[in-house]
């Protein structure tokens, strides 16, 4: 048992060095301009499109399976992106100003540059120029524009309006071609961060909503070729204007659905699809040792967790929560639920390896404490809990089970109410006093903000603090770097004590790929990046 | 003919009334079901008015009844409507002005992938099980006879999603003879589309056989053990003639009632394999459409299985009618 879980670490340890190290770097194509600083050199100039391949010269094509379900809800219009499918299909085609880097910083992409004021609520923005449409046309400060208001206006109802509310509808404007400006109600220091949002992504000014459904037409590195709601493959082809020069490797990018997992492996092992994600945690180490597959590891990944609401009986009570936290075994539930493929978390779902992460080790396991402070809150006979779970996402059973069974020794027993998939998330979650529910790793702002603001639309467990509020208002506003770290960890640490939220861990994500798939590593966020990715 | 007239004409006009009976009890059937359409789209995003928005966009504010009559009017004008999700694809978008697929357009190629991998099955099972039938009844005294009949007992007992497993795994990984992915838009000529459909169509032969075979081999001993057949051997008729004359065409009506339900299965029900080898076909449409409540697609489909319900039951008389002259008259 020792033996094998240091082979796996050790393994792993190595794995994940040289897929974020070595290898990306030398797949990352070019240097992009740093943050803040002025373009000072000519604007690039467009690369001329390769010659057309010839009829005996092979496409280069990629057939790359979700292990989400397609569904004929699926749709291309960024401001309404939420399945599994359209998060794979906008991140090909379409492009945002910032994205993460690996530490969720943001780092510049269809933006070149960014400057706040001294007080940080006036943001100006140089765009990047030589930067075409898929339909030939200049990309410019409009389309930002028209992207910004639209996800904004009322009445596009798009989910990304709330996580972007930091920015005035009325206060955008485009001061030339390529520079725009937002003025903020109120000041925001990581504008550039708090940009990145699954919705908003930029769209070419005056797009309908009817273009935007089926058609996409972005700046990405991928062209929408064939999209079908609910039908296998999704197919894009290279984009050959795009503006990295050299950028994207693929000819071709299938993007196909296989929920079934073995299904999924054995079309791997087979070679008909070139890369798989979730291969099941079993499978692992046959597909790394396999003669033609190998298997990708990024940290970043979900983090599972229990919600207990803290306005409803017995979770009012603080000790009570505190003595659910006490009562269960992060490690042990990390072996058992993920097989020991992941990282513990402090009952936040932001990790420490993240930009202003709260350091130090998880809540130690005291079962003893977690008793006592039951005594204290009048339940010496032990605690009688309902926790609603459903298998509509992976691992949620599993982590429900284990955790039943790790509180019963602190005297707490769990009833686990298992829900149907279909309705989870729409009749139970938010609504059930304890419920399982699972986020994906995204910067610390974009998770508090939607989390436990008071007004916030995930608030899963009723934390309503004007105060807590108010301090990432002003932690927003807060220039100094060292102070700004601190208040963010503030605000964790509060919740971390005194909240709702049980996170135990991080589980990575991992992917399969045949062998001769590079210059690919999932990104453990809901942000795919296809633009490097090849094949030999 | 005649009898054929009298045999046929009354069940069609049955038919009409189970498929109108079947659409009222799906719909209002959906409509007790929790959420609705606007909430199941939106998922973790759905806020109270941004479901709100969408209910009016779907027109699911109207009453219930309004939009049955609606949809029962549009079918009755041979159109079955648009789906309340799905929106129109980018290589159609520009042709017409529907803001949505029509159901017809997304459920029309899947019904023929069905129906190829399900004449495939069929084509499979019908030797099949009557070979393994008049085997084990004739032969129900040797040793291999019962091993057969115990294996096939084992067979009905296994849900088809694992037979389907294991021969993915068997005959796609281990032995890599067939893939493990039945991509049946890409096969063209007839060659592939066997190529492709082997190991679904298998899995699909094998959880049906079980059960007609048993059926098949039932029956048969009971014939072959009646006076008649008795009395035709005594006569001195040939073995041959006396199990394919005289004995078979007596036997198979079980067998023939088990078919209708498998053809019926067939159609729609095996999502569980469709899934395991990630085929396009019509279950996976009724799965996700029941997920997302979008009732067009729902009722469509629920028309078509019962349909096909209906046609295979006729078409089972109408075969008995063959087999038994006595059902000719009356």
């Amino acid at each position: 048992m020792s033996k094998r879980t240091l082979t796996r670490r050790k393994f792993l340890a190595t794995a994940v060095t040289a897929a974020a190290g070595a290898t990306l770097a030398a797949c990352a194509p070019q240097t992009l301009a740093p943050t803040a600083a002025p373009p000072t050199s000519a604007p690039p100039v467009p690369t001329q499109a390769p010659p057309p391949p010839t009829v005996a010269q092979a496409l280069k094509t990629l057939r790359y399976a979700m292990s989400g379900k397609i569904t004929s809800a699926d749709t291309a219009d960024p401001a309404f992106n939420n399945t599994s499918h359209d998060g794979r299909l906008i991140s090909a085609v379409y492009e945002q100003l910032a994205r993460y880097d690996e530490s969720l910083k943001a780092t510049p992409w269809l933006a070149e540059s960014w400057e706040p004021n001294d007080k940080g609520d006036v943001w100006t923005f140089k765009l990047r120029q030589g930067v075409t449409w898929h339909d030939g046309t200049k990309f410019t400060s409009k389309d930002v524009l028209y992207s910004f208001r639209r996800l904004l206006d009322p009445a596009t109802k798009s989910p990304g309006a709330g996580p972007l509310s930091f920015i005035d509808l009325n206060g955008i404007e485009a001061m030339d071609d390529y520079t725009v400006r937002f003025k903020l109600p109120t000041p925001n220091v990581d504008v550039p961060l708090s940009m990145i949002v699954r919705q908003a992504y930029i769209v070419k000014d005056g797009s309908t909503a009817a273009d935007l459904k089926t058609k996409a037409n972005g700046t990405g590195a991928y062209m929408l070729k064939q999209f079908v709601p609910g039908e296998d493959p999704t197919i894009f082809v290279k984009n050959p204007n795009y503006w990295q020069p050299g950028l994207p490797k693929l000819d071709v990018l299938e993007l196909t659905s296989i929920p079934e997992a073995p299904s999924r492996v054995a079309a791997l092992q087979r070679g008909q699809i070139d890369i798989i994600e979730d291969p099941p945690f079993t499978e692992l180490d046959k597909l790394k040792g396999g003669a033609d597959t190998t298997i990708v590891v990024q940290p970043k990944g979900n983090m599972d967790l229990i919600a207990m609401q803290i306005d409803v009986p017995p979770f009012d009570d603080l000790r009570v929560r505190q003595a659910i936290k006490y009562a269960m075994d992060r490690d042990a539930v990390l072996k058992l639920v993920a097989q020991g493929y992941g990282t513990p978390v402090n009952d936040i779902p932001i990790a420490s390896t993240l930009e202003y992460g709260l350091q130090g080790p998880p809540l130690a396991h005291d079962v003893e404490k977690a008793k006592a402070l039951l005594k204290e809150a009048g339940y010496s006979n032990g605690l009688d809990i309902k926790l609603a779970v459903s298998d509509v996402q992976a691992r949620f059973v599993e982590f429900a089970t284990v955790f039943k069974e790790q509180v019963a020794e602190a005297g707490i027993r769990v009833e686990l109410d298992i829900r149907p998939a279909d309705t989870y998330w729409d009749v139970v979650w938010l609504k059930a006093p304890m419920f399982v529910s699972a986020y994906i790793a995204r910067a610390t702002d974009a998770m508090l903000a939607p989390l436990y603001l008071s007004k916030a639309d995930w608030n899963e467990t009723h934390w309503k603090d004007p105060a807590w509020d108010k301090m990432l208002t002003d932690a927003r506003a807060t220039l100094d770097y060292d102070k700004r770290k601190a208040l963010y960890q503030q605000l964790q640490q509060q919740i971390v004590d005194d909240g709702g939220h049980i996170v135990p861990y991080m589980v990575q994500t991992i992917d399969a790929t045949r062998k001769n798939v590079t210059c690919w590593l999932p990104s453990g966020t809901p942000y795919a990046n296809f633009t490097n990715l090849d094949i030999g | 003919m005649h009898y054929l007239l009298r045999l046929i004409l009354p069940r069609l006009t049955l038919a009409v009334i189970t498929l109108f009976t079947v659409s009222l009890i799906i719909f209002w059937a959906v409509e007790f079901l929790p959420g609705d359409t606007a909430t199941r789209i939106l998922g973790r995003d759905a806020t109270p008015e941004r479901v709100q928005a969408l209910r009016q966009q779907l027109h699911l504010d109207d009453p219930s009844w309004v939009r049955y009559w609606r949809w029962l009017s549009s079918v009755a004008r041979g159109d079955l409507g648009e789906s309340l999700v799905s929106n129109v694809p980018a290589s159609v978008a520009s042709a017409g002005g529907r803001q949505r697929r029509a159901v017809a357009d997304m459920i029309l190629p899947r019904l023929r992938n069905t129906l190829i991998l399900a004449a495939f099955a069929l084509v499979l099972y019908i030797p099949l099980s009557l070979l393994l039938g008049i085997v084990t009844a004739l032969y129900r005294e040797r040793f291999f006879a019962s091993a057969l009949s115990a294996a096939i007992l084992v067979g009905t007992a296994i849900p088809e999603f694992v037979v389907g497993i294991i021969l993915l795994l068997t005959f796609a990984v281990v032995l890599p003879l067939f893939p493990p992915l039945a991509l049946i838009d890409r096969a063209h000529t007839p060659l592939e589309v066997i190529y492709t459909l082997t190991l679904p169509a298998l899995t699909l032969t094998l959880a049906m056989t079980a059960y007609a075979v048993r059926m098949m081999q039932s029956s048969l001993i009971s014939v072959l053990e009646s006076d008649y057949v008795r009395m035709a051997t005594l006569k001195g008729l040939s073995r041959t003639r006396v199990i394919f004359y005289h004995a078979l065409p007596n036997a198979l009506g079980p067998a023939l009632r088990v078919t209708v339900l498998n053809v019926a299965w067939l159609i729609g029900g095996v999502v569980l394999v469709e899934v395991i080898f990630n085929f396009p076909g019509l279950g996976h449409s009724l799965v996700d459409s029941i997920r997302l409540l979008d009732t067009p697609v729902i009722e469509a489909i629920a028309l078509i299985l019962a349909g096909v319900y209906i046609l295979a039951n006729l078409g089972a008389d109408l075969v008995a009618a063959a087999l038994n002259p006595r059902l000719r008259t009356g």
